[in-house]
């Protein structure tokens, strides 16, 4: 598949929100429409029901342009979460609430101020080395319940672990991700300053 | 599931950790959290209506835990983009690319409900905008009842005098409480606005609101309550939320 990197998803989609630039529009198309459909595939979507979310999440990027903030996350996180939701509103049908990203209580100033070291550090190359050095039984847990739709209780059972391994192993890859965007706030490694 | 979520030293180093840093910093910070995993299959979308809820409104108090569930979702982005897709009908692009000007083409998600700070913005979409104006139904003397219409389980506020406690139960499944005003006590704890309380079935216990105000709680389950004191058979017939 073409390969499409982080700075020039956010150039396309930045010419989407000023210029309307219907060409970018295209190729951010080209680019997400085929792992969006892959994604609403594999949780059970029939062909006709994921092309129709598809566009609907491409159409909602077209309008909703303007609020991307790429000093809070990557393109690809961004379009997964409307996919995402797209899903769950239009297929499940269940009022599941997710908190808005437009809503101004959840991000008064301070929290801002306070946040915007942690949010450009989210938006970096480095999470995205943290999450491919992620070890495999690790991202695995991630990739079932996002694109699988398991429960960690579902996990534990498909796998025959026990629930404990299955929590222990969430609780690993959130610390590790955590532990290099703190690592990157700070300007150094523990580990490294650890010995 | 109690206490401080997972911070490391270098998280509690720029909150100030916890509560008496948020409370500084001008807003109290929940202390009782979700578990990890719980806000896992919350963000992946696969929680039933009940827990998510919960959480959802849990999140609209806790930084911390909007963190957490933020760092899933970028993991999940990035994942995404290293996966195979599906192949895509010849014609859709051209389709969605005529659609885009026009203003009806998708449902755009409903502007943000306006509601009283002391509601969870989760909560309007349950029909609850602020709390003085919930239409209570008395179930017991010094507690007031409001079923919440939610599928796959049950959720509820109720409401409870200062100094009064709720009937002792248990679940057959995963119980949450979320405090939404003043506090009670459970289980040699306290809980306060924001504060999640995740019960199982091992747990068979019975909050006591704490002096001052009412408290005021959401509880959502994904089983009917298992009501074991005296009181249940009162309580069974009318308490089936
Ligand atoms: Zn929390």
């Amino acid at each position: 598949m073409e390969k499409l990197d982080r700075g020039a998803q956010a150039e396309l989609l930045r010419a989407v929100a000023e210029a309307r630039d219907r060409q970018a529009f295209a190729r951010l198309f080209d680019y997400f429409a085929p792992r969006i459909k892959g994604y609403l595939m594999r949780l059970g979507a029939d062909d006709g029901m994921a092309e129709e979310l598809v566009q609907e999440s491409l159409l909602l990027v077209w309008r909703k342009a303007h609020t991307f903030d790429p000093e809070k996350s990557s393109v690809a996180t961004w379009l997964f979460t409307i996919a995402r939701n797209r899903r769950i509103d239009s297929l499940r049908r269940l009022r599941y609430p997710f908190p808005d990203p437009e809503d101004p209580s959840l991000h008064p100033e301070a929290e801002r101020r306070q946040d915007e070291a942690y949010e450009m550090v989210q938006s970096a190359e480095y999470l995205r080395r943290a999450v491919a050095q992620l070890p495999a039984e690790q991202a695995e847990l991630i990739a079932l319940a996002f694109f699988d739709g398991r429960t960690h209780r579902d996990i534990a059972s498909d796998r025959n672990l026990p629930l404990g391994t299955v929590k222990s192993r969430i609780r690993l890859a959130l610390n590790r991700l955590r532990k290099e965007m703190a690592a990157f706030h700070d300007g150094y490694h523990d580990e490294k300053s650890n010995g | 599931m109690n206490g401080e979520p997972m911070l490391n030293e270098a998280d509690k180093a720029k909150t100030g950790g916890g509560r008496a840093a948020a409370e500084k910093a001008g807003g109290r910070q929940p202390v009782h959290h979700p578990a990890v995993e719980q806000i896992l299959d919350y963000t992946a979308g696969n929680l039933p209506e009940p827990s998510a809820l919960a959480i959802a409104c849990h999140l609209s108090f806790c930084r911390s835990c909007r963190r957490q569930m933020s760092l899933f979702e970028a993991a999940a982005g990035l994942l995404l983009e290293n996966r195979d897709g599906a192949e895509i009908s010849a014609g859709l692009r051209d389709r969605t690319l005529e659609m885009l000007d026009i203003p009806d083409a998708v449902n755009d998600d409903a502007p943000a409900a306006r509601v009283a700070p002391d509601v969870p913005p989760p909560l309007a979409l349950f029909g609850i905008d602020a709390l003085s104006a919930v239409p209570w139904m008395p179930i017991w003397p010094g507690i007031g009842y409001h079923g919440l219409d939610v599928q796959g389980g049950r959720a509820a506020l109720i409401r409870l005098k200062p100094g009064k406690t709720m009937p002792r139960h248990t679940h057959t499944g995963q119980e949450f409480t979320l405090v939404l005003q003043g506090g009670y006590a459970s289980c040699g704890q306290t809980f306060h606005p924001g504060d999640l309380e995740a019960c199982d079935e091992e747990t068979d216990h019975a909050p006591g609101a704490l002096a001052g105000e009412d408290c005021i709680a959401m509880i959502a389950t994904e089983s009917p309550l298992v009501l074991t004191g005296p009181v249940s058979r009162w309580f069974n017939p009318v308490f089936r939320f």
